[in-house]
Formats: C-alpha cells, structure tokens, sequence
C-alpha cells in the first residue's frame, strides 16, 4: 500500500473540535475501584495519549467518555466529565446524540457483520441523513478520507468481513468520521493490525488533528511518542488506577517529575 | 442531523414490549388457573366442623386425596396407587438410565479423545436419539418390551422406555458436569502417577457429584412430565401395583384419561395436575439450588 | 499388574455401557421400521394419498388407508404454531437483551424456563377445560386447529424463544459497543444489527420449534378435536400423526397397528431430517474472526 506517497485528501468537515475534562473521575466495578480521583484535560486540535501498563484502568476511563460505561452491568461513575460546556454523565442528556459528537475505535475491528456500503450508511441514515445522492456522496468521501475509496469501491457491496485487518479498521474509521464527530478515541487501534497498516492509520490520525480532539490508548511507547501532542501516563496499586503525570509528550518521555514515570518510560517497570 | 422517530418504529417498540406482555399473561393464566382450581378440589363444602377443625380440614383432605384409591373411574377419591406406579416406574427408569448415562459420559468425557472415532459416533447417535418425539418411544417400547421381551402392559416396560428417553439428557448433562472440572486437576492426577480408576474415582467423580445430581434431577422432572411413551408401555390400570410386571398408571396418564375419557373428571384430573406441578416445581427449585452450590464451591475453589 | 487390569476392567465396561446407549436409537429405528414392514409390503405406498377414507382394519383389504388429511393435519397445526412462536420468541430475546431492566429481564427468563417445564398433558387439560369453551363461544366445536396452534404456539415458544436468546448473546460484544459507539438507538442495534448478525441461530431456533410442534402429542389429542378430515378453516377440527398412533394404538391388529408404526416411521424421518438442516443451517457462520 502506498499510501503515504498519496496527497492528503482535505477533510470535508469543520467541527467544534471540542475540549474535555474529567475532574475527580472515580469509576468503580462493584467494590473494585478501577480509575480513582483522575483529572484530565484533553484539549482540542490535539492528539492525548494514555499510557501505563495493563490493568491501569487506560481502557475504563477511555469507554467513561462516552459513557460507553454504562453498557457495564455494576459500573459507577462519579466526578464530572465535560464535552464543552456539556456535562455528560447528567442523566437528561441524549445519550446518542454524545456518542455521535464522542466516535470510538475498538481494539480490535469490529465492522458490522453487512456489506461495506450499509456500514456506513446504517449510521448515518440513524443520524437522520436519508437522501441517496447525499448518502452516497458521504460513502465516498469517508472512505477516500481514510484511503480506502481505490480498495473497494468496486466492491462496495461486498461483506465487510471479507476485508483485510488494516481495511476493517479503516472501515471502522470512516464509520466513526462520517458522523463528523468532535472527538474521536481510539482503544489500541493498532494492536491487531500489520506495521503498514499502522503506518496508515497513525498518517490519518494526524491529519484528523487539525478538526478533532484526538484520545489515544496505547501499549505502543514508541507510537505515543509518533503521535501525541500531550501523554498521559497511569499506573495502577491495590488501591486503583490513577494519574501520575500529564504533560506534553516529549517532556514526559525526556524530562518526566515523577520516578515511577521515568522507570515505566525507559522500560524498568510494568 | 436530527434523529426522528418513524412509524416503525414505533410500532417496533410496542411490539417488543406486546410480546413478553402476552407470554407472562398466558402463562400467569395458566397457572392461575391450575393453582385455583387445583386447590378448589381440596377446599372443604358444607362441613360440620367449626373453629380450628375448619383449618386442618384441607390438610385432611389433601392426604386423603394422596393416599387414597381412586373411586368410580378416578371421578373420586384418591391417587395412591397412582403415586405409587409412578414412584416405581421412575425407579426402573432411574436404575436403567444412571449406569448406561454415567458410563457413557464418563467414557466420551475422560476415556476418550474429542476426535475418537467411536467417541463421535457413539455422540452422533445420542443427538440423534435426543430428537425422536416421545410417542415414537412409546412404539418402540410397545414393540419391544411389551412384545418382544414378553412384558406386556408393566411398570417395567414403561420405566425401560423412559429411561431410553432421558439417556441423552443424562449423558449431556453428566458430561457437562464432568467437563467443569478444572483440566489442571486431571494433569495433576496423571503426574502423580495415578490410575485411571482412582482418577476417575477419586478425584474427578468427587468434584463432579453436584453436576451430576443436577442433571439426575433434570431426568427425573423430564420421565415425571411424559405421557405419550407411557400410554402403551405402562397402561392404564389404576389399582395399586403388587409388582413391577403389573400395569401401573402414571400420575400424567392419570391427568389425560380423566379430562379425556371420564365425563366429570375434570376436578381430580385438576388436583392431580397440582400435584404434580408442585412436584417439578420443588425439582426445579432443588436443582437450582444445587446449581448455585455448586457454582459457589466452584468459584470458592479460585 | 494390578492397577493396569483395573484400568483395563474399567475402560471395557464403559465401552460396553457406551456402545448400548448409542446403539439404542438404532434399535428405534429397527423396531419401527420391523414393525411397519407388514404394511409396506401389502399396502401400496400410493394408497395412503389415493385411498378414500382412514378406516384402517386389520386386513389390508378391507381398510382404507388415506393418511393425507392426517398429514395435513400436522402440517398445518405445527407450521401455525411456527409462524405465531417465532416472532414472539425473537421479540422476547431482544426484549430480555436489550429493552428490559436487568431484573425485570432474568424474571422474564426464568419464567420462560419454568413455562418449557411445564407437562404436555397440563398444557392440554388446560387448552381443554379454559380455551376450548371459550373458542366454541366464537365458533364451535371449540376443539379445533385454532386451539391446537394456540397451544403449540405455548409450548414451542421456550424452545424458541431460548434458543433465539442464546444466538443473539452469541454475537461478538466488540459489535453490540461498536453500536453503542456509533450512537445507534436499541432499536436499530436489536433489528437492523443484531437480529441479522443472528439469522443463522434464530433459523435454527425455528426449526427446532417445528421440531418440537410436529412431535407434539398429548396437548394435540386434548384440543384438536381428531375427527380425521380435512379441515375448511381454522375452526374445523384436524387429526395429527401423533394422535393417530396415541388414540389407535390400544386397539389395532395386524396392518393396522403396523400402519401406526409406518405413521412413527415418518414421524421420525421428517424430525430427524429437519435436525440435520437445523445442524447445517447453524454450522454456516455468518459472523465471527475475520
């Protein structure tokens, strides 16, 4: 795939690329404190990192901002987290119309088991979009956005699940985008898929940047250091997982405060 | 972008919520009505007792109606000896069953690789088993048992046929059970040095017992609940059996022949219906008991 | 060698135990087939659709053996309950998966278990006594097909209902968070998502309904009414298979009873042969790794 030689594709959309913020999140499974008294601010136009190793509840305060959390039988929530001036876990708010301005990428693809086409569509006419030409010209753009318009447009009716891994995570992607989300976060998007693959989606990731708050989980050092304006690293003990620093990337991995930071950075723990 | 409602959706929502809304109320119907004409059967008419005698009145006529013989075709009177065919045929079912069920769960579970080839077979052949509709066995028991093996019309003949129906049940469910057991346990057994035998008899059977018993009881509520493979297996008669090569009367056929065959027989058929809807019911309260026990000790055991 | 002798005791007799209980269903179907090989040989196959009634005798020339409005009989009460049961038992798993509150759901569940407990035969006194008087009010006899897909409707619904349940838990849960990601209502995740990510199981869930409803006996006897004719409409009363051999049985001689054997035997390859499209149907995987 050659896709780093393509010119970028302008993105077509202009959203809000709106900030969020937890403050004093707390996010328990039953009596299990999993995230405790974590405050963060992801700004907008910027790509946040969350790093630390396995079990550091990265993934759990990831799926809080989008309430994706409350799928979780026995799952609490408390502190506040905004999406702009938005308060999200009040429970007026329109859930769906949050997971539409909040999209999210899996670790592993997870493409709806129907042809290429109706996955995007499917969302989109859900969002209320319902005009064919538009729907149509929506597929295409999504798709050439994430660089897989020349792979399949000549088999948009085909299953999804007969693409490739690095394909079926792109999908995933122009899924995500064609709901022109303000922020987009992304779970270990790389971790199942080749290194070219990565290549193209950490490439789009920094394109999408210029239109979205960006939150990435990843196991990846290296990639956090690629990609991120700012990391934040965690680290879990007995009593939960909870912050240990937040700074801009190359700060954190040259100049980190914290020892425990330092150590997890040059490979020493976790 | 707004999200709209559609009219199909809507109705999509109604229907989703309809549907569980009709099941619950058929079957709160039904229950409804067995519980309140069930117990209408046992509810004392015009009594000379007054006071306390009143109340234990019921009770009275509760044992009554379990111990007593039937009187002018079941129309009135009691289920004794009914109790008592019943009680019998699911022993010789019972005592068929968990050797054949127990030895042939123990061989496709620990005796066996998945991929054997007699293994498969031998499992092919119980889901297939497993499928046939329940008067189907009635035949072949009638053909066989009462005919061929010369034991006409017997508890014998009717339990032989349920325990053939409840075999695939039995071996599933044991199987099941026997799988639960954690592998390492089996690995542990074998590096020890251990025999087959004390594998199987020591370590695994132990573990397994409550998994096992859980499906026993799941057998027993299946042969309780049959009719159609009793009706010309075990037959009709309704005097107390002296023996299990008499015809015994089961409590389900009892139910059948007296809405069916006896005009005004719908009071006792009602009463015998509760009992023996009591009766499962305590066996699916007991196996879910059990079931819980064992999962906890199970989870204990981590 | 003690022990090895042992071992070796122990492995023969589970063998042996083994090798009896997968032998049985052969048996079965030696047995039935033994049994109606009188009426295959001096019966034509054809005279059971050409022949003018169903007065079956013991002698092959006297009856008359026309099993056509029998058959249909059967067709029609299972398929009716099929077609009634499916969507009650898909609408009950989305409602157990993804509208109802999780207590209310597990009551839900449980109470479906406890229905598929039930006994045939309390099904049926139930249908004869309640429904069938009520059904005679809009249309006597009140013993009819109607009442019968009433019942079977009932008692194929756990079946389906449970199986259909399970189809849906089995679809990868990356695609039911996929949905909620994506801001799709439960609706559209439960009908446009899931359901067809499931069709392969809930097919299968049907058919194991049908299963259930064609070899349905006792409920069938009680409230079908069993005069053998064909029926004019929903109210008129059918004769099904298995009430045929269940009413007939205690008195037939010769080709007759053997001709109840050949009822069994057909009985049993239609189940066993929609088992095995049942086993197909579920083995092609419609979703899954990629």
């Amino acid at each position: 795939m050659a896709n780093q030689t393509q010119t970028p594709v302008p993105l077509d959309f202009q959203p809000l690329a709106s900030p969020m913020a937890m403050e004093h999140v707390t996010i328990q499974y039953g009596n299990k404190v999993a995230v405790r008294d974590v405050s963060l601010l992801f700004a907008p136009k910027s790509i946040t990192a969350l790093i630390g190793p396995s079990g550091c509840g990265k993934t759990t305060l990831l799926t809080s901002l989008n309430r994706l959390t409350d799928l979780i039988p026995h799952c609490r929530v408390s502190g506040s987290v905004r999406l702009a001036e938005l308060e999200i876990f009040d429970q007026r708010i329109d859930v769906i119309e949050l997971r539409r301005r909040v999209g999210m990428i899996f670790q592993r693809p997870n493409p709806f088991p129907m042809s290429i086409r109706r996955n995007l569509e499917l969302p989109l006419r859900e969002h209320g979009l319902r005009d064919r030409h538009k729907l149509a010209e929506k597929v295409e753009r999504t798709l050439t956005e994430v660089g897989l318009w020349t792979e399949v447009k000549d088999r948009l009716d085909r299953s999804a699940l007969t693409l490739s891994g690095g394909q079926q995570q792109r999908l995933c992607l122009a899924r995500a985008l064609a709901l022109n989300p303000e922020v987009i976060l992304l779970d270990e998007p790389c971790s199942s898929l080749d290194p070219l693959s990565v290549a193209v989606i950490e490439d789009l990731l920094v394109r999408l940047r210029a239109n979205c708050t960006i939150v990435v989980v990843t196991h990846n050092l290296a990639q956090a250091r690629r990609i991120a304006d700012s990391t934040a690293f965690l680290w879990a003990d007995e009593a939960g997982g909870r912050l240990i620093e937040h700074r801009a990337t190359k700060a954190l991995f040259d100049s980190p405060r914290e020892s425990l930071t330092a150590a997890f950075v040059t490979g020493r723990v976790g | 972008m707004a999200r709209f409602k559609t009219r199909t959706d809507r109705v999509l929502d109604i229907c989703v919520w309809t549907a569980p809304a009709l099941v619950s109320g058929l079957f709160l119907w039904l229950v409804g009505d067995l519980a309140v004409r069930g117990c209408g059967a046992f509810w004392p008419g015009e009594s000379e007792a007054s006071g306390f005698f009143r109340l234990t009145e019921p009770l009275e006529l509760v044992i009554k109606f379990l111990t007593g013989a039937p009187e002018r075709a079941g129309r009135s009177g009691g289920i004794g000896p009914i109790l008592v065919s019943t009680g019998l045929i699911l022993m010789v079912c019972m005592s068929m069953a968990i050797p054949f069920g127990l030895g042939t769960a123990l061989l496709l579970s620990e005796f066996v690789a998945p991929q054997n080839r007699f293994g498969r077979i031998v499992r092919r052949s119980l889901d297939v088993l497993a499928g046939v509709p329940s008067i189907v066995f009635g035949l072949f028991g009638n053909a066989v048992f009462s005919q061929f093996l010369g034991l006409r019309f017997s508890i014998l003949s009717g339990g032989l046929t349920l325990a053939c129906m409840v075999l695939p049940l039995l071996i599933r469910s044991t199987e099941e059970a026997l799988n639960a057991v954690c592998p390492t346990q089996r690995h542990a057994a074998t590096a020890l040095g251990f025999s087959r035998w004390a594998t199987v008899f020591q370590i695994i059977l132990p573990q397994a017992t409550p998994g096992v018993v859980v499906g026993l009881v799941l057998g027993i509520g299946r042969a309780l609940a049959e009719t159609a493979a009793l009706i010309f297996t075990s037959g009709y008669v309704d005097r107390m059996p002296r023996s299990v090569f008499d015809s015994g009367r089961s409590l389900s056929i009892h139910i059948y022949d007296l809405s069916m065959n006896v005009a005004g027989g719908n009071q006792n058929a009602y009463a015998s219906a509760l009992v023996l809807i009591t009766v499962l019911a305590l066996i699916n309260a007991a196996t879910n008991w059990l079931a819980t026990r064992f999962l906890q000790r199970e989870a204990g055991n981590f | 060698m003690f022990r090895s002798t042992r071992d070796r005791f122990l492995s023969l007799t589970l063998h042996g135990l083994a090798a009896v209980s997968g032998l049985i269903v052969v048996l079965v179907l030696a047995f039935v087939l033994q049994e109606s090989s009188p009426v295959l040989s001096r019966v034509m196959l054809s005279r059971f659709l050409t022949d003018g009634s169903w007065h079956p005798a013991a002698d092959a020339a006297e009856g008359a053996f026309n099993l056509l409005p029998i058959v249909v009989g059967t067709l029609l009460s299972s398929a009716g309950a099929v077609v009634l049961a499916t969507p009650l038992g898909i609408l009950s798993a989305v409602f157990i998966q993804f509208y109802a509150p999780l207590h209310l759901a597990r009551w839900y569940r449980r109470m479906i278990e406890l229905l598929a407990g039930i006994p045939s035969v309390v099904f049926g006194l139930w249908g004869l006594v309640v429904l069938v008087p009520l059904i005679a009010r809009i249309h006597p006899p009140g013993q009819s097909l109607f009442t019968g897909i009433v019942i079977l409707t009932l008692m194929i619904l756990p079946t389906v209902a449970l199986l259909s349940n399970a189809a849906m838990a089995a679809v990868p849960r990356e695609i039911v968070s996929g949905c909620a990601a994506l801001g799709l209502s439960r609706r559209t995740t439960a009908f446009l998502i899931i359901i067809p990510a499931a069709k392969s199981g809930l097919t299968t869930a049907a058919i194991l309904g049908l299963v259930r409803a064609i070899g349905e006996t006792m409920a069938v006897v009680m409230v079908c009414g069993n005069v053998v004719r064909m029926p004019g409409s929903l109210f008129d009363p059918i004769r099904t298979l298995t009430s045929t051999i269940a009413l007939e049985m205690s008195y037939a001689r010769g080709v007759h009873r053997s001709s109840l054997f050949f009822c069994g035997l057909v009985l049993l390859l239609v189940v066993t042969g929609l088992i095995a499209v049942a086993e197909i149907v579920s083995r092609r995987q419609l979703h899954g790794p990629v």
